[in-house]
C-alpha cells in the first residue's frame, strides 16, 4: 500500500513573502469596486463594437511578417527545437534535471503567456502539431483547411476546454507530473489526437481542440496584432481586439479551466490543505483531482450565473449570455498567471536554461550554459514581487470588468445597463477577493 | 429625429453608489483586524525529546515549549509513518532552525527554499540546524516519503 502523502518534489522553490495580507486584500477589492463606477459614469456607449480603431503596420514591416521566409522560418525553429526536445524527452535520465519537465511546465506553459500577449498567436506559428498537419495536408495534395468533414459548430472550444483540463491534471495532481514516462505519454496522445482531428475536420479542429493553441490565441486577443477584414496586419488597442473572441460554445468551460487551475494551484500549497490531505483516509490523486474539479466548476458555475443573472431582454436567449462575457476574463487569468508564476518563471525558467546544455545528463555544456546561475532575484526583492503580485491580479480584473462593462452595454437594454449588471460585478469583486486572499492570506 | 435620451437611471446609480460605498467601508474596516496571516506564537516551538542520545522510538511530546537554544522541529519517523504533519515556523532570515530527526531509516529531509537544501540522517537520532537566507515560505519533506513536516514562513 502506498503512502498517502503529497509529494511537494517536482519543480518547486521558495513561495513568496505577503506583505500585510487584510491591506492588500481589501484595497484590491475596493480597486474594482470604485473602478465600476468610474465606468459606470464615464463609459456608457460600446466602444469595442464598432468597426475600425486600426492602425496600419508599416508597408516594410508588414512585408517581412507576412512574407513566406518569415513563416517558414519561424516553423522551422518550431520545430527544430521540438526535435532537439525529443532528445532528452526520449533519451534522457528519468530525473529531475532532466530538461524536459521544464521545457514543459515553465517555457511553455507559463511561457506562452508573455509570448502571446508581446507577439500575437504565437503557438500557432510555432506549433509541431500545425507544422505536420501543413506537410501531411501538402502531401495529401489537399488545402490545410480542408478535412474530411465540416468541423460541427456546437463543439466550439469543448476539446480544447478538455485537452487544458488534462494538462493541469498532469502538471498540478498526478503524483507522476515529475517523471519522464506520464509527461510522455502525455504528448504523444496529444499529437495523436491533433494529427487525427486535423485530417478529419482540417485545420478548424486545432484552432478549437489544441490546448495550448486555443490557450495562446485567447492570450494573443490581448495583443495589438490582428488582422482586418482584408487579411492585411493591423495595429489595435488590446481591449478592442480583446471583444473580438468569438463566442462559441466551451469558451466558458475553457476559462473556466484556466482560472480554477491557477486558484487551485494555490489552494494546493496551503497548509490548510496539505495537512488534510496528509492525515490520510483517502488517496492524494483522488483528492487532488476532486480539488481542481471543484475549482473549475465553482469558476464556471459562478460566472454562468451572474452572466445569465444580467438584465437581458426577456426575449433573448440567457444561456447564450455568458458565452458573450467570457472573454472578460482572458485578463483576469493573466493577472493570475503573472501574480502566481512571475518569480516561479524567473527561477525554473534559468535552472532550465542551464539545464538544456546537459540535455541527457553526461556532463556536456552544448550551449554554453551549464555553469551559470539560477536566477533568485524575485526571492531577494520579496516585497517587490509581493507589490507586483498585487497589482497584476488587481490590473487583470480592472480589465476583465472593463471588458465585460463594454459587452453589457451591447447587450443589455437601456434601463437595465447598471442593475443589469450588479451580478457580474458581484462576481468579480468576489474573485479579486479570492484570488488575493488565496496568495496572501490562505 | 431627435435621438430620445433617458435619464440614466437615477435608482440604478444610486443602487451602484451605495453598494461601492458599502464595500468601501467594509474594506476599510477590515484593516483593523490582525494582518499577520500565519500561525499563533506556540506553534513556533516544539516539544523536547526524552534524550539526545537514545536511539529510535523516542516518543514525541504534545506540549509545545521553547527551549532555550531557539525553535527546534522534532521528526520522527516510523517507517512510512512521519510526524508531525506541517509544523508551522516563523524565523528571520539567517536564523537557525534546530533540527532533530529521530528515525529508524536513513534518508533526508529536503529544504525548499531558494536554493535548495537537504538534510541527510542516519537510522537513530541526528541533530541538525537549517538555516534559510532567502525570504519566502519554504516546505521541509522527508524524501523518500514526500510527507511535509513543516512549513517556515522567513521574513
Amino acid at each position: 500500500m502506498f503512502p498517502l502523502i503529497l509529494p511537494m518534489h517536482g519543480l518547486g522553490g521558495g513561495a513568496d513573502l505577503p506583505i500585510p495580507a487584510s491591506f492588500a486584500i481589501a484595497g484590491g477589492t475596493a480597486a474594482l469596486a470604485l473602478s465600476f463606477v468610474v465606468l459606470l459614469l464615464a463609459w456608457r456607449t460600446p466602444r469595442f463594437a464598432t468597426p475600425g480603431g486600426e492602425r496600419a503596420i508599416p508597408f516594410e514591416l508588414a512585408a517581412i511578417l507576412d512574407s513566406r521566409s518569415w513563416t517558414l522560418s519561424v516553423r522551422v525553429l518550431g520545430m527544430v527545437f521540438f526535435g532537439f526536445m525529443l532528445w532528452p524527452a526520449l533519451f534522457g535520465p528519468d530525473l529531475l534535471n532532466n530538461p524536459t519537465f521544464g521545457v514543459v511546465y515553465v517555457w511553455l506553459w507559463v511561457g506562452v503567456v508573455p509570448a502571446s500577449l508581446l507577439f500575437g498567436r504565437f503557438y500557432r506559428a510555432v506549433s509541431p502539431a500545425c507544422t505536420v498537419h501543413l506537410v501531411l495536408s501538402k502531401a495529401a495534395g489537399r488545402q490545410p483547411s480542408e478535412g474530411t468533414r465540416h468541423y460541427p459548430a456546437w463543439l466550439g472550444y469543448w476539446p480544447a476546454a478538455v485537452g487544458l483540463f488534462a494538462f493541469v491534471w498532469l502538471e498540478l495532481v498526478s503524483p507522476q507530473a515529475t517523471y519522464l514516462g506520464p509527461v510522455r505519454t502525455w504528448f504523444a496522445f496529444y499529437l495523436a489526437a491533433m494529427l487525427l482531428g486535423g485530417v478529419i475536420f482540417g485545420e478548424r479542429w486545432l484552432e478549437r481542440a489544441d490546448p495550448f493553441e486555443v490557450y495562446s490565441t485567447l492570450l494573443a486577443h490581448l495583443s495589438p496584432w490582428a488582422r482586418n477584414d482584408q487579411g492585411d496586419l493591423v495595429w489595435i488597442s488590446p481591449l478592442r481586439h480583446l471583444a473580438r473572441v468569438p463566442g462559441e460554445p466551451g469558451l466558458v468551460a475553457t476559462v473556466a479551466v484556466l482560472l480554477g487551475s491557477t486558484a487551485y494551484d494555490s489552494w494546493r500549497e496551503s497548509v490548510t490543505w496539505i495537512r488534510f490531505v496528509q492525515s490520510g483516509g483517502i488517496d492524494q490523486t483522488v483528492l487532488g483531482t476532486a480539488g481542481l474539479l471543484t475549482a473549475v466548476t465553482v469558476v464556471g458555475v459562478v460566472f454562468m450565473a451572474a452572466s445569465m443573472a444580467t438584465g437581458v431582454d426577456d426575449g433573448a436567449d440567457r444561456r447564450r449570455v455568458p458565452r458573450q462575457l467570457a472573454h472578460s476574463i482572458v485578463p483576469i487569468v493573466v493577472g493570475y498567471m503573472v501574480a502566481h508564476y512571475l518569480s516561479f518563471f524567473v527561477q525554473v525558467g534559468s535552472q532550465t536554461l542551464i539545464q538544456i546544455s546537459d540535455p541527457i545528463g553526461t556532463g556536456a555544456n552544448l550551449f554554453g550554459t551549464a555553469d551559470w546561475e539560477v536566477n533568485y532575484w524575485f526571492s531577494q526583492h520579496a516585497t517587490l514581487l509581493a507589490s507586483t503580485k498585487v497589482v497584476a491580479i488587481v490590473s487583470g480584473h480592472v480589465l476583465g470588468v472593463i471588458a465585460a462593462h463594454d459587452r453589457a452595454l451591447e447587450i443589455l437594454p437601456r434601463r437595465h445597463q447598471v442593475a443589469g449588471q450588479l451580478p457580474l460585478l458581484f462576481t468579480m469583486v468576489l474573485y479579486t477577493y479570492m484570488g488575493l486572499y488565496l496568495l496572501f492570506g490562505a | 429625429m431627435p435621438s430620445f435620451h433617458r435619464p440614466f437611471g437615477r435608482i440604478s446609480a444610486t443602487a451602484a453608489v451605495t453598494f461601492t460605498l458599502a464595500l468601501v467601508l467594509a474594506a476599510c474596516g477590515s484593516t483593523g483586524e490582525d494582518a499577520a496571516p500565519t500561525a499563533e506564537p506556540s506553534d513556533a516551538t516544539t516539544s523536547v525529546t526524552p534524550s539526545a542520545a537514545t536511539s529510535s522510538g523516542a516518543l514525541a511530546g504534545t506540549a509545545p515549549e521553547s527551549t532555550d537554544r531557539g525553535p527546534l522541529l522534532t521528526v520522527t519517523i516510523n517507517g512510512e509513518e512521519v510526524s508531525p504533519n506541517v509544523e508551522e515556523f516563523e524565523l528571520g532570515t539567517g536564523e537557525k532552525l534546530l533540527v532533530e530527526v529521530d528515525s529508524d531509516r536513513a534518508g533526508e529531509l529536503h529544504v525548499h527554499s531558494a536554493p535548495e537544501q537537504f538534510i541527510e540522517f542516519a537510522a537513530g537520532t541526528t541533530n541538525t540546524e537549517i538555516v534559510v537566507n532567502t525570504p519566502g515560505t519554504v516546505e521541509v519533506e522527508d524524501h523518500e516519503t514526500s510527507a511535509v513536516v513543516a512549513i517556515i514562513e522567513v521574513r
